[in-house]
């Protein structure tokens, strides 16, 4: 008996640690999976127009005619600078972690203009916090309105244009196209 | 030996059970009517509540970005307003229950899985308002006069609404499900 509730004991933390591992890792692991896919048919740190099946798979619950915009970033290795260049129009824009989560999202009528630069960059660690905040240097790096700092390395920032029929995708894909995604600083890409 | 077997047992037994819990809780994380009785479900007003972490990962498993916060509000709806299964053996009428968002969308996908193909759509720049300016929409497999969406086959189906978050009637029903006839 004594034996048993032994082994049950056994079962039951292998079954919270299962839950926890499952949990924290398999979606990450499987949305990463994605992510890489992206990132090897169009390049890192550059801006691309999705296809309608990519789409699909990325944004199901959005309309067909629509254009998505995407640039996966990796900030692993410096700051990338997202330059929107969009038309006029309804559009949001949200940077995502690989995580997908959603860590900035700004709408043309919140924005006030077809055309901004946003800053990724990648969000210091505790201890790089802590330290920083010993040396008093943490105030001059709040973030602004336009820069971003991702907890995670790697991310989408995603540029949404609906449109309203599927004969003006390719002019409104064309427009959106303008936009650029470059590793560096703003200016230097 | 029996002590090692008794021991995988147990051990695989919990493993899997952790899995599967897991797997459920994501599953059903955050997931709530819109409003008591309502056919449509949402779980993207849960990705900003405690619940963040498992509704997140259900988006994760199924490959896709969840609707951007504060931006955009999903829903689907399995059954009509009576409680019944949506079949493309029947047509459906969706009338608008209010005022629209600046900008919605509505379409169907052909199983619960919102990953699956999107078959058709009727958003708030094609819709062709009634007089009152409220919107109706047919769904059914054969084409209907005014707005249209086709439904699968003699096939259960799911209606996917996404539209605009930052209006006041965001989490309200958005429309009537009326089942009309059947063949």
């Amino acid at each position: 008996m004594r034996r048993h509730l032994f082994w049950l004991l056994v079962a039951i933390v292998a079954g919270v640690v299962a839950h926890s591992a499952f949990a924290l890792f398999v979606p990450g692991w499987w949305f990463s999976r994605e992510v890489r896919q992206l990132a090897r048919d169009h390049g890192r740190n550059s801006f691309f127009i999705l296809s309608p099946d990519e789409q699909a798979m990325l944004l199901p619950g959005l309309p067909r005619f629509g254009v998505t915009g995407v640039c996966v970033f990796d900030v692993s290795e410096g700051n990338v600078t997202f330059a929107a260049d969009l038309p006029d129009g309804f559009w949001i824009t949200t940077i995502y972690t690989d995580k997908a989560d959603a860590i900035y999202s700004v709408n043309n009528r919140q924005s006030g203009a077809n055309n901004f630069t946003v800053n990724l960059s990648r969000a210091p660690g505790l201890i790089e916090q802590l330290l920083k905040s010993t040396e008093k240097e943490a105030i001059d790096e709040i973030d602004s309105g336009w820069t971003v700092t991702s907890p995670e390395p790697r991310g989408l920032a995603v540029v949404w244009y609906p449109t309203p029929e599927i004969g003006l995708r390719s002019i409104a894909a064309e427009q959106v196209g303008r936009s650029r995604c470059t590793a560096g600083p703003a200016g230097e890409g | 030996m029996r002590r090692f077997i008794w021991a995988t047992v147990y051990v695989t037994v919990g493993v899997a059970a952790g899995c599967i819990s897991a797997f459920a809780l994501i599953q059903q994380a955050g997931v709530k009517s819109v409003a008591a009785g309502d056919p449509w479900q949402t779980r993207s007003a849960a990705l900003a509540g405690p619940n963040a972490f498992y509704v997140r990962s259900h988006y994760l498993l199924e490959g896709r970005l969840p609707p951007a916060p504060s931006q955009l509000g999903e829903a689907t709806a399995e059954t009509d307003s009576d409680g019944r299964p949506l079949t493309g053996s029947c047509t459906y009428v969706l009338a608008s229950t209010g005022p629209l968002p600046r900008w919605w969308s509505l379409g169907i996908i052909e199983t619960a899985d919102a990953k699956a193909a999107l078959q058709t759509t009727a958003d708030s720049d094609t819709a062709v308002h009634e007089a009152d300016g409220s919107v109706k929409i047919s769904a059914a497999t054969a084409p209907q006069a005014g707005n249209w969406l086709k439904a699968p086959d003699k096939r259960r189906f799911t209606l996917i609404y996404s539209a605009l978050s930052s209006s006041a009637r965001a989490l309200e029903p958005p429309f009537s499900i009326t089942r009309g006839a059947c063949s």
